[in-house]
């Protein structure tokens, strides 16, 4: 292997191990669990290297043209560990070892200005989270309150007109319910400043409305139902016979059934959010690292690409994990079954 | 999967999915034979004609009086190419490799399924974005972004039926009666799994369209100048002051179409009774 030192090996063989183990683990335990996040985290950072291998041509040329000078090609081969500082070919154990070395040791250098490509990013995360928080807050609390209500008068108009609405909002894409929003509420009415993250939580309402209205509409029709298959369950019949008032019916048995499975995919959009959050970030100028990734793309700094592309799938895994966790500390069922488990 | 006049009429009955599918029908009608009625001249640069709206007939002018609907209707003929290249690249790879990884199991399924965990973990587009920003700007290389992470949709459903069906009566008499592997998958499984894989096709166009769109959008998809409807809506968003209509007309025909297959997904759903997405 061209170019591979010992640690690189050591890095290699122990990810792949790691991998190719956690395959032949029993995941229901919470080692199997833990061992299979890692080898995700771990494919996740194969996959952002290795693809630079697997597109057809040679990535330097496709990334700069072939018109670039000589010193910025070499500098970018180097940046992305596909030559040593001596220009020679490296391969790719080599490659991934060097890349895993660097981010560990936060050395991962910007192609333009060589700061740390991790510092960078925390500099615009809290952007990110920010916007991805107010976005989920946005689709968690309209979503559900409109899927109670149009499953309340199933069958209504009322019920037929809001899961239109609910499919348009799923249909409209970010990228153009994001310019409506601008062209009515800040350059028709003034009311929100158009671009920017300079007004406070003044100018985060647009974009966190626009990045989390699909997810509203997806809420919404989750909740429905989910709201009108518990309704027909045994649980609800005891309720009314024993003489329950519809409202109590209603919100203390099957709304908290019915919220249940929304939990889930809650972690899934979260991700969805933040993957959106790139054109949210590019129609209203929000400097999150959505932007900064676009930023990069555009200035051909490849080094920030690969850091941001991680970053999300390591918080977008996370997230996952988490979503699972509290599924289980929610749904007593799932949390004896859990113990149950750990005492065998 | 079989499709009585029963099913039907209950398809056709559905004002969603009805709805849906003439949606779908003008969508592929116009990415057809649109450009062959329309022709070219409206691609013709007129400077006279720069940025004005529809007043000024049809639906406006775009960037160097370049004819809007013209542009749009080529756009279809773009999202429609890309759309069905990559349903039909990303559905023979999902369904191979659903149903290699399906009907094994045990260890080669827990490889191939971990391939898919680490491709979940890129969200969205982000594996897309990323394999666009190192491959160089050309309507081919979205293909391969949209495909890179398009079939994984497909692998799963196909697995899971595979899962499901693979203990059937049928599958196990084709076994006994010496039938090779290949033709128990391919004659007896998935005829039997077209349904689930129908419903997930119409679903993944809507995604597709709504990808390639978002890309050109963030300018990563086909290369500057050709006519994608994201690709014009990119440029609109930049005159969304001074020339609105130029963001507005691009964005409907995208909701439109992507509604008109979410419509098709749900009322495919209906008909061939599948229970989750």
């Amino acid at each position: 292997m061209s170019g591979a030192s010992l640690p690189d090996i050591v890095i290699f063989s122990l990810a792949m191990a790691i991998l190719l183990g956690s395959c032949f683990m029993p995941s229901n335990r919470w080692t199997g669990k833990l061992v299979s996040i890692i080898a995700v985290l771990i494919g996740a950072t194969l996959m952002v290297t290795g693809m630079l291998r697997l597109i057809p041509g040679d990535p330097v040329d496709n990334i700069l043209g072939d018109q670039a000078p000589h010193e910025a090609r070499l500098q970018l081969a180097q940046d992305l560990n596909l030559v040593d500082a001596a220009g020679n070919p490296l391969g790719f154990i080599a490659q991934y070892g060097q890349f895993i070395r660097q981010v560990s040791r936060n050395q991962l250098l910007s192609y333009r200005t060589r700061e740390p490509v991790l510092t960078m990013i925390a500099q615009r995360l809290p952007y990110t989270i920010w916007l991805a928080f107010f976005a989920m807050l946005f689709a968690l609390t309209i979503g559900p309150v409109l899927g109670i209500a149009a499953a309340a008068r199933r069958g209504s108009f009322f019920d037929a007109l809001l899961m239109f609405l609910a499919l348009l909002g799923i249909s409209l894409p970010r990228f153009f319910l994001g310019p409506l929003l601008l062209l009515a509420f800040s350059i028709h009415w003034h009311i929100f400043p158009i671009s920017g993250a300079t007004d406070g939580i003044w100018s985060v309402i647009l974009p966190a409305a626009s990045l989390g209205l699909a997810m509203a509409a997806m809420q919404a029709r989750m909740v429905r139902a989910s709201i009108l298959e518990v309704m027909s369950e045994d649980y609800i019949r005891v309720a009314r016979a024993k003489g329950l008032s519809e409202n109590q019916v209603y919100f203390k048995h099957a709304l908290r059934n019915a919220l249940l499975p929304v939990i889930t995919v809650v972690g899934l959009e979260l991700g969805g959010l933040l993957a959106g959050s790139v054109v949210t970030e590019k129609i209203f100028n929000w400097p999150g690292i959505g932007l900064l990734l676009l930023e990069s793309i555009q200035r051909l700094d490849m080094p920030i690409v690969q850091g941001v592309v991680l970053t999300v799938a390591f918080a977008y895994v996370f997230i996952n994990l988490l979503t699972d966790l509290s599924y289980q500390w929610i749904d007593p069922r799932i949390r004896l079954q859990t113990i149950a488990q750990a005492l065998k | 999967m079989i499709m009585d006049q029963r099913t039907l009429k209950h398809f056709f009955k559905n004002p969603a999915s009805l709805a849906g599918a003439l949606i779908i029908l003008c969508f592929i009608l116009v990415g057809i034979l649109g450009p062959w009625f329309i022709g070219d001249s409206g691609l013709n640069i007129r400077l006279d004609m720069e940025l004005k709206g529809p007043g000024a007939g049809r639906l406006g002018f775009a960037e160097n009086g370049i004819d809007v609907l013209t542009s749009l209707v080529y756009g279809a003929r773009i999202s429609l190419l890309i759309a069905i290249t990559c349903t039909v690249i990303s559905l023979s790879i999902g369904i191979v490799y659903g149903a290699v990884s399906g009907f094994f199991g045990n260890r080669i399924d827990a490889v191939m399924m971990r391939v898919i965990d680490i491709l979940l973990a890129f969200p969205g587009l982000l594996l897309a974005i990323y394999i666009a920003a190192i491959l160089s700007p050309k309507t081919i290389n979205v293909v391969f972004a949209l495909c890179a992470t398009g079939w994984v949709g497909y692998a799963r459903v196909v697995r899971a039926q595979v899962l499901s069906i693979k203990n059937y009566e049928y599958v196990t008499a084709a076994t006994s009666l010496g039938a090779k592997t290949h033709r128990i998958i391919f004659v007896h499984i998935i005829p039997n799994i077209l349904g689930p894989i129908i419903v997930q096709a119409s679903f993944a166009l809507a995604s597709l369209i709504l990808a390639e769109a978002a890309l050109s959008f963030l300018g990563l998809g086909v290369p500057p100048g050709t006519p994608s409807w994201g690709a014009l809506l990119d440029q609109g968003v930049s005159y969304l002051f001074i020339a609105p209509h130029l963001a507005i007309f691009p964005g409907i025909c995208i909701a439109i179409t992507v509604l008109g297959f979410n419509f098709l997904g749900d009322g495919l759903r209906d008909v061939f009774d599948v229970k989750n997405r």
